[in-house]
């Protein structure tokens, strides 16, 4: 083979076959590509580490105080036992026991004083308990919740609110509160740090710190300790007619979508308060939920929230032909998380609603007796409720099974008896009020009762 | 006047003959003449007495010091005015004697004279004209290196001391001086009897027009006698310290003693690092030698008091000034450095000689960048009349711009705060067990000890540490990359790549750590390895080179800074061993013969092996424990972002950082670069680095698991680095390529495109990061000022942090000192979890009960923080626990508590044992083997003939 010979066949080659390098230029940068795509991006999942269920051994509950009035006490489980009630307050009596047996529910006369209820035990799960006062007002006892959100409150006379902070501990709590007005944050520096000394029960009448201010709203924090916080308003009271106290319902927090559920039918007064607790404007709008649809209101506007700040809207004539023709409530949607509540006058009795807790189980309300509705609405998905009334001996006076579903509300109306309302939800939440209407008109969230406790889960971190 | 001339011989056969017919031809004969000889086993004697008659010699016994032959000497000769000394390697020009005495004529007062020695057998070269001895006990002849004589030196002049080789004295005070001391029997002897005649009030000379020949064969260790053994270093290196020691002034005894200790330890090291061990373990052998004997000192001193009649200032005049030493030894360092940088520079030319070498041509030299360096004007002038020196030092003051923020104590994103003192960091590598969360035994990370280094360097300040690394990061980068891309040019072509080019490479990769969002990220172990990793690739380039012993130093070098990359990178020695297997792969099919030589595979092999050895102390620990993760984390805080397709394929870390445009524009031209036929190969094998490294990110990406505290997944953040190094290496090639056969050929846009093509990326890049500027805020302390104080007095006062709320779960820290600092994020991620404690802080924040305050206090718990926004009902549970004390937070939202039982007196405690000892010393030890072995083989000064 000559030299010759070999670079012609090398030539030819070359004519319709690429060399070794040019081939691996093409490969080895397509092969680098194709290797980095197979490369997986790890990213670090949001661990969430919910806490585990363990059984609750104690549960407290502390009812406001109130002038005169009745304690119901019953349990949505099934033990039965005594509970410990004791008044808050110096010089308070010793504490009495009083016997729970559910389906039944207890009804006693303490004294004026705040009042403390101790369950112990089996008797810890489903404790609830309900203050009533002068004429028709009630309200559910709550347990300490280290934050509470209220709206619609006053600084004025005829429309006075004075909040109570009961602290059920012996250790002394501390409790922050910082006000909001309808031109913003309200400077009290004397509502920040405020020492409720150990199983006592401290007003904080707003009249006295923020004087002269209408259509204030509240935070409420627990920096210390455990307390209960309720907000008492007096509505009226000046010259002539008779000065009426109602319990206006707070939060636990702020939220965009707010169920508010309990209209009280006829002619009356009917007004709105809105906080916007954020720092930036918030849009709400108002719908009312009636037993068809979830629908906008002619003239009612969409509301813009300056940041901090508070507004009120009047719907009196809006909701007066509402509730009459079946409404069961309002949703009011915040653009941001925003703090509602609903006052109507009716009549000359005054009641507060606000979004009350959603229910996915079992919920109660204890309530006094009178002409009762049960309404439900804000059903995420259709749903099936169960509405069981009961007297004050536990026996069923009525079951009605309902179905529910979202962008609707409906009304349960049952017997004048009924001191007991039990509310078990299947496949959606929903959120509840009674409505008792006797000589004045009572509205009553239905609340879910805790039945266990919550052990957080505990992990290492990294420093 | 007569003059006897005293010739000492010790086997000194071979110069005799020629030193006898110097003397005898001398133009004023001596008077007298005697020789003594020191039992040499050659004819020395013999030849003696032929010249000078059987009379002439003494013969003395082995082993003779020359102090005692000269004593010998003197007491065979009859009595004269001048003693001439001479050696059996001094070989007197025929006038030496003659203008000797004629000095003393013309200066009466001289007692003592010393010719000028040239050097023998070159005769040029002078090699002493008077000596004095520096305040390090360096012999000093204020000469420089193999100086010709051209009479520079040729005014008489005094001295503190002359050689005695040609030395003309006074007998009288020769004998009054009690001659030599015999405790100097070879070297530096002349220089003590010069400072003691000196001491004495005599006055000593030097005549340049006097010349004598030396061949200074013991010094030089051509010959060798009993008394100066195989270590003449030793012996010199001891005579100059008893010589200072000895003479020096009382109140500087002391002080002296102390810095001859110090000194020496450092000339040691010196040695060591120019792999000079035996001359080393000579430099402490002295020093023990005459440490271990302080009575022979104690002696000498005493015999030298009653002399001494000469003022102190008298003396200094004739010693050479305090600073000469510091001069030398900075010399010796830059001389050293130098040496070292240059290592692998020239391995291009090279190799290109040795090519030429064997196909018979002479090498030309490569490029005239040397001579340009070299030229003599201002520093001043060459920068402002050189474009290219301008853009590289707007370019160095851009980054320093760039990285404003790093001024000062700097902390945030991975980067968490530095320690307060470089010692910490010292405290943290010795230490087994760590106080950190409830005591650990996690080894610190591997790059502790080269931060602690550099913090110590800096008066101790790890802050300046810290900041050091985020400031020097970029430019070292581009000194590096330059380097390196430079040899890479030359392998090109002769010629070399453009510098413009070379330029705008080199400044692309600085930019990397900027625009791949290490930088802004904190993520300083990504900018300490991209600031190392050219001059690694410069120190592999080492491996081509055709001499072994460079390749194998090449070898060693890349050793140790892989060792220190990857202390701060550890994926980067995945890369490394996945890629020598590819060359190996390739080696043996290629050319299998030069394979299988030692001298190729060796060298990578050696750089491989000894660099995770060079981290033991913290490899070892990990893989003891199984702690496998470890292994392949990034520096700083857990856990990093990770990094996918995209962000690789773009030089960024992650989706959120980085600035994206920089990566694209160099993987375009990298894609670009494989165009050019002529340097399409060594595009290729850049893009085959990349390959690889694309390939170890494929295989590690598939590694993830969950740690006690975070998840884990291998940080890739080093892979990105060393993809976007080999592009730009590709680009740089490329374009290198495209502007040489452009070169008068092609129109003047091709240049200047390539050229705009290589320097956009470091154009925008910079643009980006100094409008970006930032420097990611720290999240905000959440432990109140007051426990931070409590708990830097212990890690008994750990305060417990709680995060989160009951919903999503709690998680929960210690601090304890100072916090987590640089350094410890790694630890805290690789603990294992302390069950028996989560326990304890489960039961804490839902059924406290006094047992488990008890125990927190025994953890050394003293203060509990729920962190903001504080879930209210753990708070609460908290607030009704009995055994805490409720204590204020650092905001509204945050809470603290005391815990009443917590005396700060129980808690872990840091501890070191021997087995940590015992790996950091090999750890030392391997590490000044392997820097030995990496510097340059001899001193540039030993190199000298």
């Amino acid at each position: 083979m000559s030299a010759g010979g070999s670079r012609r066949r090398g030539r030819a080659r070359r004519s319709w076959r690429p060399d070794l390098v040019t081939v691996l230029a093409v490969i080895v940068p397509v092969a680098t590509v194709a290797a980095l795509g197979t490369v997986r991006a790890s990213t670090a999942p949001a661990v969430e580490l919910p806490p585990t269920q363990v059984p609750l051994t104690r549960s407290d509950l502390v009812c406001p105080a109130a002038p005169d009035g009745a304690l119901l006490l019953g349990s949505s489980s099934a033990a039965s036992g005594s509970v410990q009630v004791s008044d808050l307050g110096p010089g308070s009596d010793p504490a009495t026991r009083e016997q729970v047996h559910p389906p039944a529910v207890t009804e006693s006369t303490p004294g004026q004083a705040a009042v403390v209820i101790t369950a112990r035990g089996a008797l810890a799960p489903g404790l609830v308990a309900t203050r009533t006062g002068s004429r028709l007002s009630a309200t559910g006892c709550a347990a300490p919740q280290p934050e509470s959100w209220f709206a619609g409150l006053g600084a004025r006379a005829g429309h006075d609110t004075v909040l109570e902070l009961d602290n059920p501990d012996a250790g002394a709590a501390v409790v922050d509160i910082d006000l909001y007005s309808p031109r913003g944050a309200v400077s009290a520096p004397d509502l920040l740090g405020i020492r409720v000394p150990g199983r006592t029960s401290l007003e904080v009448d707003l009249a006295h710190v923020a004087p002269r201010r209408r259509d204030l709203g509240a935070r409420v924090v627990v920096s210390r300790g455990r307390a209960v916080v309720t907000a008492a308003d007096r509505v009226g009271g000046l010259g002539a007619g008779e000065g009426d106290t109602e319990w206006i319902p707070g939060q636990a927090a702020p939220q965009t979508e707010n169920t508010l559920v309990g209209l009280v039918p006829g002619q009356g007064s009917r007004v709105l308060s809105v906080l916007n607790p954020g720092s930036e404007e918030t849009r709400v709008t108002i719908k009312v939920i009636s037993a068809e649809s979830v629908f906008t209101p002619s003239g009612v506007d969409e509301l813009a929230l300056a940041p901090g700040s508070t507004a009120q809207v009047p719907l009196d004539e809006v909701l007066s032909k509402a509730a009459d023709q079946g409404a069961v409530g309002l949703l009011v949607s915040g653009s941001a998380p925003v703090v509602t509540s609903l006052a109507s006058e009716v009549g000359d009795d005054v009641t507060v609603s606000a979004p009350g807790p959603r229910i996915t189980e079992e919920g109660v309300a204890l309530i006094p007796r009178g002409t009762t509705r049960v309404q439900l609405a804000g059903a995420t998905t259709t749903g099936v409720a169960v509405v069981v009334a009961r007297d004050a001996d536990g026996a069923t006076l009525r079951r009605q099974r309902v179905e529910v579903g979202p962008d609707r509300g409906l009304s349960v109306r049952v017997p004048a008896d009924t001191v007991s309302v039990a509310l078990n939800v299947s496949g959606t939440g929903v959120v509840a009020a009674v409505t008792v209407e006797q000589r004045g008109v009572a509205v009553l969230p239905v609340v879910e009762p805790a039945r266990h406790g919550y052990r957080p889960t505990v992990r290492p971190g990294l420093g | 006047m007569t003059v006897t001339a005293l010739l000492v011989s010790h086997a000194g056969a071979q110069w005799l003959p020629l030193v006898l017919q110097g003397i005898e031809a001398q133009t004023r004969a001596p008077d007298f003449r005697v020789a003594v000889d020191t039992g040499g086993k050659d004819e020395s004697a013999e030849l003696v007495v032929e010249a000078w008659g059987d009379d002439a010699l003494t013969s003395a016994p082995r082993g003779t010091g020359f102090g005692e032959a000269v004593a010998l000497g003197l007491g065979a000769a009859p009595d004269s005015d001048w003693v001439w000394l001479l050696h059996d390697d001094a070989n007197p020009a025929p006038t030496a004697l003659a203008e000797l005495l004629a000095a003393t004529e013309a200066d009466p007062e001289a007692d003592v004279l010393g010719p000028k020695l040239r050097e023998w057998p070159s005769l040029r070269r002078l090699l002493e004209l008077g000596i004095t001895i520096t305040g390090t006990g360096r012999r000093e002849t204020g000469l420089e290196r193999g100086e010709y004589d051209q009479g520079q030196h040729d005014d008489v002049r005094a001295a503190l001391a002359v050689n005695t080789a040609g030395m003309l004295v006074r007998r009288e005070v020769l004998t009054r001086l009690g001659g030599f001391d015999p405790e100097l029997p070879v070297f530096g002897n002349d220089v003590d009897f010069g400072w003691r005649a000196a001491a004495a009030g005599y006055r000593t000379i030097v005549v340049p027009q006097a010349v004598v020949f030396h061949a200074e064969a013991a010094h030089r260790g051509v010959r060798r006698t009993p008394l100066t053994g195989r270590h003449t270093h030793y012996q010199e290196r001891r005579a100059a310290l008893y010589t200072l020691l000895a003479n020096c002034r009382t109140r500087a005894l002391a002080f002296q003693t102390v810095r001859l200790g110090f000194g020496t330890l450092l000339r040691a090291i010196g040695f060591l690092l120019v792999r000079s061990v035996g001359q080393a373990a000579d430099e402490l052998a002295a020093l023990l030698s005459i440490y271990v004997h302080p009575g022979q000192i104690h002696r000498a001193r005493a015999r030298r008091r009653p002399l001494v009649s000469a003022s102190p200032e008298e003396i200094r005049r004739l010693l050479p000034p305090w600073w000469l030493p510091y001069r030398h030894g900075l010399d010796t360092v830059s001389d050293f450095l130098a040496a070292a940088s240059h290592q692998a520079q020239d391995v291009a030319e090279r190799r290109r000689a040795a090519g030429l070498a064997a196909r018979g041509a002479v090498p030309v030299a490569a490029s005239g960048e040397e001579d340009e360096l070299t030229e003599d004007s201002g520093w001043v002038a060459r920068l402002v009349t050189n474009p290219l020196a301008l853009a590289v030092t707007a370019f160095l003051v851009l980054a320093v711009i760039g990285a404003r923020a790093a001024w000062g104590p700097v902390s945030g994103g991975a980067l968490s705060p530095a320690p307060g003192r470089a010692a910490d960091w010292w405290t943290l590598y010795l230490q087994q067990w760590h106080p950190l969360v409830n005591g650990t035994d996690v080894p610190a990370p591997a790059y502790v000890p080269v931060l602690a280094l550099v913090g110590t360097l800096l008066a101790g300040s790890a802050t300046a540490a810290v900041s050091a690394l985020l400031v020097l990061a970029i430019p070292v980068a581009l000194w590096g990359a330059w380097r390196f891309l430079r040899v890479t040019g030359h392998l090109v072509s002769a010629a070399g790549v453009s510098r413009w080019i070379l330029a705008g490479g080199a400044a692309a990769y600085a930019m990397v750590p900027a625009t791949s969002g290490a930088w802004g990220a904190g993520r300083f172990g990504l900018l300490a390895s991209a600031a190392l990793l050219p001059w690694l690739a410069h120190a592999a380039l080492g491996f081509g080179d055709p001499d072994p012993d460079r390749r194998w130093r090449a070898g060693w070098r890349c050793a140790l800074l892989l060792a220190v990359a990857g202390a701060f990178t550890p994926v980067l020695w995945v890369v490394a061993v996945v890629l020598a297997l590819v060359v190996l792969v390739a080696g043996v099919v290629l050319a299998p013969r030069t394979v299988r030589r030692r001298s190729v595979f060796g060298p990578p092999l050696v750089a491989l092996v000894v660099a995770p050895l060079l981290v033991l102390p913290w490899l070892a620990p990990l893989v003891v424990a199984g702690r496998w993760p470890g292994l392949l984390l990034d520096a700083g805080r857990l856990p990093a972002d990770s990094t996918g397709f995209v962000d690789l394929l773009l030089g960024r870390l992650d989706s959120v950082s980085g600035f994206p445009v920089a990566g694209g524009i160099v993987l375009v031209l990298a894609v670009l670069a494989l165009v050019p036929r002529a340097s399409r190969l060594l595009v290729l094998l850049c893009w085959l680095v990349a390959l690889v490294a694309a390939g170890v990110a494929a295989l590690a990406s598939h590694l993830s698991t969950d740690l006690a505290a975070t998840p884990w997944w291998p940080g890739l953040g080093g892979l990105v680095l060393v993809i976007q190094g080999a592009w730009i290496t590709a680009v740089v090639v490329a374009a290198g390529e495209v502007l040489a056969v452009a070169r008068g050929r092609a129109p003047r846009a091709v240049g200047v495109l390539v050229a705009v093509a290589v320097a956009l990326t470091p154009v925008l890049g910079m643009t980006w990061w100094i409008a970006r500027g930032t420097f990611p805020e720290d999240t905000a302390d959440t432990v109140p000022a007051y426990m931070v104080q409590s708990s830097e007095t212990g890690p008994a006062h750990g305060v417990l942090l709680i995060d989160g709320d009951t919903e999503s779960g709690l998680r929960y820290t210690v601090r304890r000192g100072d916090g987590t600092t640089v350094g410890e994020d790694e630890i805290g991620a690789l603990s294992p979890e302390d069950g028996d404690f989560t326990e304890d802080v489960a039961a804490l924040v839902s059924t406290p009960t006094l047992a488990v305050m008890r125990s927190l206090a025994g953890h050394g718990i003293e203060y509990v923080v729920l962190e903001a926004p504080a879930d209210g009902r753990i708070a609460a549970t908290l607030d009704a626990a009995t055994g805490l004390a409720q204590a204020s937070a650092e905001d509204r939202s945050a809470r603290a508590w005391r815990v009443t039982g917590s005396a700060g007196d129980v808690g872990p405690e840091g501890r070191s044992t021997w087995g940590r000892g015992v790996l950091v010393g090999l750890q030392g030890l391997l590490l000044v083997v392997v820097a030995v072995l990496a510097a340059p083989s001899r001193s540039s000064r030993e190199r000298e003939p």
